[in-house]
């Protein structure tokens, strides 16, 4: 049976900008890889089209069926974890083995408080077109 | 509130795959190759030629073909530059090619005429020999909600197909915002 896993530290799931994040991946898989791949990256969600960012990555180059690994990332100052009515974005730990399209990933928060954002509701303040004395509601 | 949580966000969205009515895809394989692999799934907006040839793809690559593809939108109406040397191995799949013109893709077909197939959408039919035609009804939009969204089942589906004309991409994303608004509401 294939299973990989991202094991961060302490069971942490928020942190700050520009803070350290660490922990295990372990590896279980039923070919050997070639190697594995943790990637640091955010993306959006919403209403409209996905946007992916990668951060940094780290290689592994272990060709062992079953292993485990630690890793560790200095988080960046920016952007922080927020959701809105039509987009959040996410922070995101995702390790893939190669080759193949096995992945599994684990989502963290970023902000200076370790909460996400919410970004408030914007009430639609453009005036209503008028024509002479009458308005549209 | 919260975007991540919409049932009806984009990435949710994506993840539905054509539903064949009245047919299957080993019988649209088949008329595909009858038709020598040149063909045309026409159809109305948001009815599904997009995600149909999309998931043709999957079928078409299975047997080792190489495939490349073309999108033209309103928005996008340009072509980018056709390379050259297409081969009985290579299926072309082209999204919105009515927006070409006629003419246009007249010229388009005899430029990629070497190749192994050509695979187009459009909303008219005429273009090619039609492999299918994408249809809507409330009973899929049903079927899809249900799919998505536990609490579909209150929505009004036949008002929502009505008022969306049975584009179902339409529907989908009038119901992003009344969930938006219910998430909104509960907070």
């Amino acid at each position: 049976m294939n299973e990989l896993t991202i094991l961060i530290d302490h069971g942490q799931t928020a942190f700050t900008p520009e803070s350290v994040l660490s922990g295990v991946i372990r590896w279980q898989l039923e070919v050997p890889p070639r190697g594995l791949r943790l990637q640091l990256m955010w993306y959006t969600s919403g209403k409209g089209t996905t946007d992916i960012h990668l951060e940094e990555s780290l290689d592994f180059s272990s060709s062992q069926i079953t292993g485990s690994e630690s890793f560790r990332f200095t988080l960046p100052s920016a952007p922080y974890s927020f959701s809105g009515k039509y987009i959040s974005l996410h922070w995101a730990l995702e390790l893939v083995s190669q080759p193949g399209s096995l992945n599994t990933k684990t989502e963290f928060i970023l902000s200076p408080d370790g909460k996400e954002i919410l970004l408030p509701q914007i009430q639609d303040s453009r005036p209503k077109a008028s024509f002479g004395q009458f308005k549209l509601k | 509130m919260k975007a991540r949580e919409n049932p009806y966000r984009s990435e949710q969205i994506l993840k539905v795959r054509y539903r064949f009515q009245n047919t299957t895809r080993p019988e649209v394989l088949a008329r595909l190759q009858q038709l020598g692999c040149r063909a045309a799934i026409v159809g109305p907006e948001g009815s599904g030629k997009t995600t149909l040839l999309e998931d043709l793809q999957e079928s078409l690559t299975a047997g080792g073909r190489q495939i490349h593809w073309f999108r033209l939108t309103r928005e996008f109406p340009r072509l980018r530059r056709i390379q050259q040397g297409f081969t009985q191995n290579d299926i072309l799949l082209f999204d919105g090619a009515e927006i070409l013109g006629w003419s246009r893709f007249q010229w388009f077909r005899w430029q990629t005429r070497q190749a192994g197939g050509l695979i187009i959408t459009t909303h008219q039919p005429g273009y090619l020999p039609t492999l299918l035609r994408t249809e809507t009804s409330p009973g899929l939009l049903e079927e899809i909600l249900a799919a998505l969204d536990p609490q579909a089942a209150s929505a009004d589906i036949p008002s929502l197909f009505h008022r969306n004309r049975g584009n179902l991409r339409e529907a989908l994303r009038e119901m992003y915002e009344i969930r938006a608004k219910v998430l909104t509401a509960s907070k």
